[in-house]
């Protein structure tokens, strides 16, 4: 056990299952204190939208249309939908079932793609720019933010899969592609938040 | 016209299957337990807010007028 430790000190040699499953419950934490601080982060600026929104008299200001919810509607359930098939492919992978994995996982990476794709339309075809009015600003600032992280989780998830593809991973060492799924559900969860406030709301 | 209709579908249809799934997940981690599964748990449940928010949108129940203005 200490020349294994020793040999992690160094950041090389094998590690055992024991040192890997301590390892990966510090990473886990990390990763949802990182997950906990974007949170924040989204929830600083939502309740900055709230504010500038029940302080208007009319929302959203005159002149300025809201983005349409139809293609909003669609849009949110690619994103969703590709939450369930990054679900599926963390499965397949725990299944040891390599080519259901690779599968599962391209299908996330194209629909995060494509709701980017219908962000850009979004972005094309609103009636409001950022320094316009409020609601603009607030609109593109949110759904920037958020659009940047979904455009991060796609670089995540294109770099998990080359790794799988390249033996990192296995169906008992997999805490990246844990890392990669988490990060993706909580993009999706914040597309929730989002999708109500901007065409339900 | 129309665009909006196949939209109206296409978003309620996709919604009721994504939901499904999401439900099924949902079951089966259910009684697991651990950290990790925890926290997908309840990122599972918001998906499924999420699946029934753009379902009442295609159903056209939510989204036409603001909520707030109702």
């Amino acid at each position: 056990m200490a020349v294994h430790s020793e040999a992690l000190a160094y950041g090389h040699g094998v590690v055992t299952d024991e040192e890997y499953a301590e390892q990966r419950d510090l990473r886990f934490l990390g990763f949802l204190l990182f997950l906990f601080t974007d949170s924040i982060f989204f929830t600083a600026y939502i309740f900055a939208y709230l504010y500038l929104r029940n302080a208007a008299p009319v929302w959203p200001p005159i002149g300025v249309e809201r983005p349409d919810v139809n293609l909003g509607a669609v849009n949110a359930i690619v994103l969703f939908g590709s939450g369930i098939t990054a679900h599926y492919a963390m499965h397949r992978l725990k299944e040891n079932k390599l080519f259901g994995y690779i599968w599962f996982t391209i299908a996330t990476i194209i629909l995060g793609a494509a709701f980017l794709g219908g962000q850009v339309y979004e972005y094309t075809h609103i009636k409001a720019t950022w320094s316009g009015s409020t609601f603009g600003a607030s609109f593109f600032t949110l759904t920037g933010l958020h659009g940047f992280h979904v455009l991060v989780g796609v670089v995540y998830l294109i770099v998990t899969l080359a790794q799988t593809l390249a033996g990192k991973y296995s169906p008992s060492r997999h805490f990246g592609l844990t890392a990669a799924t988490l990060y993706w559900h909580f993009v999706d969860v914040i597309w929730v938040a989002l999708f109500f406030l901007f065409y339900i709301y | 016209m129309q665009t909006a209709y196949v939209a109206d579908a296409i978003g309620a249809v996709g919604a009721i299957i994504v939901g499904f799934f999401a439900l099924r997940f949902l079951r089966k981690e259910w009684g697991l337990k651990g950290a990790d599964v925890t926290v997908t748990k309840v990122m599972l449940t918001l998906l499924v807010i999420g699946c029934a928010e753009a379902l009442l949108v295609g159903l056209r129940i939510l989204g036409q007028t603001p909520l707030s203005t109702r």
